[in-house]
């Protein structure tokens, strides 16, 4: 837990006991109010308005540096990121082994994968002995992983948090998703503690995908 | 596989030692965002893959119809990879899933 969370838990409680016993049912439901306002309401269209980050009080945060914490053990009813996923289960199949993002991007054939859906896909796990550095997302599940793509896609268009680079027919986007969304593996990534990524890079062209990747900037 | 450093088009690739299968060429090939060279000057302008990735030097596809990691030898025997500027380095290869 963040000391954010930390912080708003025992201001609650200083309420709680100022309130006295009295007040104290009143104010429980006060504060189950304003937890749901602002759970609900005030942290969704602060974050989106403002594009900052407030502290979550549902979710546990994710550590500032070093992979993500998944779930072990226990199998999961959707895929977990893997070349073999059938890109058809989270995308529309447009044909001739091309698929759509909600979003409009286009995964075809290419890249050593053999698919960039597969490409991308092999960032959703870290590659610890990979030459360089490989950013990872914290999200493996495929899902989870295109949605991510996506909602950077749709930055990069609206030029909105994005630095762009031309490579002849290529863009290359650099978004910063103004939240931690990865973390940088590799081996270079681990000497460094692997360090959070913040942004997305997205080579493109036109709305086919070359290659999606969390960086840290 | 023997690389050459890191992409300058995504910052992240390794650039690859990678023999074309139809023109034998050793060339230069990023795993990441499929963008290759002639030899190690990637200021240069190279070729970019779609579908496929194009070999600088015949257009044929680098991740199929023969192309492989290139070996020790077959890099000794490359003029450009024996110059001062190009420092080697060894890593797990990746065979492409085809």
């Amino acid at each position: 837990m963040s000391n954010q969370n930390q912080q708003l838990i025992r201001l609650a409680l200083r309420l709680f006991r100022r309130a006295g016993r009295k007040l104290a049912c009143g104010a429980a439901i006060g504060l189950c109010l304003a937890a749901v306002l602002y759970v609900l309401v005030l942290q969704p269209i602060a974050e989106k308005r403002f594009g900052v980050s407030l502290p979550s009080i549902l979710t546990a945060d994710r550590p500032a540096d070093g992979p993500a914490e998944r779930p072990a053990g226990k199998p999961s009813s959707r895929p977990s990121a893997d070349r073999d996923v059938d890109p058809g289960s989270v995308l529309t199949s447009r044909g001739k082994g091309v698929y759509e993002s909600p979003a409009g991007i286009r995964y075809t054939r290419g890249s050593q994968h053999g698919h960039r859906f597969a490409h991308v896909l092999a960032h959703a796990r870290d590659e610890p002995n990979r030459h360089g550095q490989h950013g990872v997302f914290d999200e493996d599940d495929p899902a989870a992983v295109v949605a991510l793509v996506d909602e950077a896609y749709e930055l990069a268009l609206a030029g909105e948090r994005t630095r762009v680079e031309r490579d002849g027919q290529r863009m290359v986007y650099t978004v910063d998703m103004n939240r931690r969304v990865g973390y940088v593996g590799g081996e270079s990534g681990a000497r460094k503690g692997n360090p959070a990524a913040r942004h997305i890079k997205l080579v493109m062209i036109e709305d086919r995908l070359i290659t999606a990747f969390p960086l840290r900037r | 596989m023997f690389s050459i450093g890191i992409c300058p088009t995504c910052d992240a690739g390794v650039l690859g030692l990678r023999k074309c299968g139809v023109c034998r060429r050793v060339v230069v090939l990023c795993d990441e965002c499929d963008a290759a060279w002639i030899d190690h000057r990637v200021e240069a302008r190279g070729t970019r893959g779609d579908e496929t990735m194009p070999c600088p030097g015949c257009q044929a596809d680098l991740w199929s119809g023969g192309a492989t990691w290139a070996t020790p030898a077959e890099i000794k025997a490359t003029t450009w990879c024996a110059g001062p500027d190009v420092t080697l380095t060894e890593s797990e290869p990746f065979e492409p899933r085809r």
